[in-house]
């Protein structure tokens, strides 16, 4: 455990010393960041949008911001705080916009006519045990990510930041600029929501 | 502890953040209850299925996409989405709506037609001649009968024309088609009558009527809708804009009009009873209204109308500069003492060189316009638009604008005219040195006989 908490330090400290190196004039430094968190921030919105070309579009849009606007970081938080803030944002924006409810529309139709597709609803599906047994992670996986998908969109956040990524409650609030005491009551609504989304499957 | 605090703090027990007292609290919880220990266990595999999920990792040409898109996309287009971020404003569909029906309703307000006034060109009454005085060449006995004039004649009719002759840059489009041509020569009462003073281009670059005495006209957006003035019997657009001081009269046409001019004079029209009971009730508001500067207005209306042998005072004030016995007031009882029998009072102002005790012209439907134009220009006023029946050469509808010193004016002209009907109250706040916005209606009705 205080190994963990040492690593983590560790490389909160590695982070910062790169943004440092970045914003002076050292792009390296800026592609060090990148490797390092762009599984992370990938998984992240792919978690939070459902997709894998809109997650990957995303976490280079991310990488993108986080370029041009390295110069705003104050040193006041972890750099993958402010990471995660950009990506919680974008994804936001991208849910939002017109053009990912026209795609995802098409994307449900889809999903009912291509039986290899893993985003068909859970609802609509047989959730007996044995039925389950059957599935393989990807179909599992599949159910799962439809039920997060058809959670609230402020639900659905604190969902994959916390019970995903495994992000500190902290932390979650200053990604999310929200309380302490409202991130942990909507995720305990949110995982009442999404348990019961999935009742009968886990 | 109940089951509901225990329930809440189930994920954090299981996360392992929980201190040592809730912890130890939860464990004896669980220990005696099935329910939360069933919840512990659902919980559990919650957060294993999460936990378990594939973690999808990035494509390998990551960075190099994010290279290719950092060098692709310019800076200013980054600097640009930042400048108008603050500025993206949703607009909900109920707001969009909102302004749409505004928009509408804008749209309809300023191109509304304009109130149609009921006026029947074939009617008997329309075709029959109006008592109302005629204005005459200087040096010739004004009040002498006129034969009664067809409207179709009567539309080309010299006092209508002059209202047109001093507005000669009148577009031609804006005439009417089968209008008659105005003639060159116009008696030269007439053309006193119509003089309007010279045709300036207003600031939108339409021209506009030139009062020839008063007050310069305070800018009015009106005006910019409104055609210039031209020819007779041509309808000129009028502006539907509701003018908050406009006030609006109802004059029908040869009823009762003649009454307070001359009882000598043979009118072809007769009011009916109806128009008997509105005459004295706009005279007692005419009363309450001026009673005050009756008097002194008297004085100086008898010394301008000494030279010509009236000791009958004016109703109201004279401008100066204004002439004498065209479009003033036409006094109708004796100072400060309101005329009962209008049969009783004779004619006041006369011309020049006529005999007061001689009874009017009666005046021609056409020539209606005309009085109410040179009573408007007589006390400071501009006669803003005049809808004229093409047929028939009579005005439908007037809109002036006068000093509120000159209402007496304009309605005393008006009930030589016809019977004089107030629509709509005088608007308040209207006070000497004001101005006033007149709708004057014109209408016919069949004579009760």
């Amino acid at each position: 455990m205080n190994e963990d908490l040492k690593s983590r330090d560790a490389d909160r400290e590695q982070d910062l010393a790169w943004v440092g190196a970045f914003l002076e004039g050292d792009r390296a430094a800026f592609d060090r960041l990148v490797l390092r968190h762009k599984d992370r921030v990938f998984n992240l919105c792919w978690r939070l949008l459902g997709d894998r070309e809109e997650a990957n579009e995303q976490a280079q849009e991310v990488f993108v911001r986080v370029f041009r606007s390295i110069k705003d970081f104050r040193f006041k938080s972890s750099f993958s705080t402010w990471l995660y803030a950009i990506a919680v944002n974008t994804c936001r924006n991208r849910l939002k916009s017109p053009e990912y409810r026209r795609r995802g529309r098409m994307v449900s139709i889809d999903a009912f006519q291509d039986p290899d597709c893993d985003r068909a609803a859970p609802e609509l599906r047989d959730p007996s045990p044995s039925v389950l047994d059957r599935m393989t992670d990807r179909e599992r996986d599949g159910l799962i990510q439809g039920a997060i998908d058809s959670l609230p969109e402020e639900f659905r956040t604190l969902v994959v930041l916390r019970d995903i990524e495994g992000i500190a409650y902290e932390e979650i609030a200053a990604v999310t600029r929200l309380n302490l005491g409202t991130v942990k009551s909507r995720l305990a609504r949110a995982r009442q929501q999404l348990r019961h989304k999935l009742k009968g499957l886990i | 502890m109940d089951c509901t605090r225990i329930i809440d703090l189930l994920p954090e027990y299981l996360e392992g953040t929980l201190d040592g007292t809730e912890k130890s609290r939860v464990e004896e919880h669980l220990a005696g209850c099935e329910g939360c220990g069933a919840e512990l266990k659902l919980l559990q595999r919650y957060f294993q299925a999460m936990a378990g999920l594939e973690r999808h990792e990035a494509p390998a040409d990551f960075l190099r996409n994010v290279h290719a898109r950092i060098e692709r996309e310019p800076s200013w287009k980054s600097l640009l989405s930042r400048l108008f971020l603050p500025l993206k404003i949703k607009l909900p569909l109920e707001a969009l709506g909102v302004a749409a029906a505004a928009l509408l309703i804008f749209t309809f307000y300023y191109n509304a037609p304009e109130t149609k006034v009921d006026l029947p060109g074939k009617s008997p009454v329309a075709q029959a001649p109006v008592t109302v005085e005629t204005p005459a060449p200087p040096g010739t006995l004004a009040g002498l009968p006129a034969s009664p004039q067809p409207p179709s004649q009567a539309a080309t009719s010299a006092p209508a024309q002059d209202r047109f002759a001093a507005q000669p840059d009148f577009p031609e489009g804006e005439r009417g088609a089968g209008r008659a041509k105005p003639e060159a020569e116009v008696p030269a009462g007439a053309a006193e009558a119509g003089r309007a003073g010279p045709v300036e281009e207003s600031a939108t670059g339409i021209p506009a009527p030139k009062p020839e005495t008063g007050p310069p006209k305070r800018p009015d957006r009106s005006q910019a809708m409104l055609p210039a003035p031209s020819a007779p019997a041509v309808q000129r657009r009028l502006s539907s804009r509701v003018v908050p001081d406009e006030l609006t009269l109802s004059v029908e046409l040869g009823a009762a009009g003649s009454r307070g001019a001359s009882g000598a004079v043979e009118s072809a029209v007769r009011g009916t009873a109806e128009d008997a009971e509105s005459e004295p009730l706009m005279r007692k508001e005419l009363r309450a209204s001026q009673a005050a500067p009756t008097q002194k207005e008297a004085r100086g209306a008898g010394r301008t109308g000494a030279g010509v042998g009236t000791s009958e005072p004016a109703k109201a004030p004279v401008p100066p500069g204004a002439v004498p016995g065209f479009g003033h007031p036409q006094p109708r009882a004796k100072a400060g003492k309101p005329a009962e029998s209008p049969a009783a009072v004779p004619p006041a102002a006369p011309e020049p060189g006529a005999s007061e005790d001689l009874p009017r012209s009666p005046l021609k439907p056409v020539d209606a316009a005309a009085e109410v134009s040179k009573a408007v220009r007589s006390c400071g006023g501009v006669v803003l638009a005049e809808d004229i029946d093409r047929e028939t050469g009579l005005p439908k509808t007037i809109v002036a604008e006068i000093p509120a010193e000159g209402y007496s004016t304009v309605v005393s002209s008006l009930e030589r005219i016809g019977a004089v009907r107030k629509r709509s109250g005088l608007p308040p706040g209207v006070g000497p040195g004001g101005r006033l916005r007149l709708r004057i209606e014109f209408s016919t009705r069949p004579t009760a006989r």
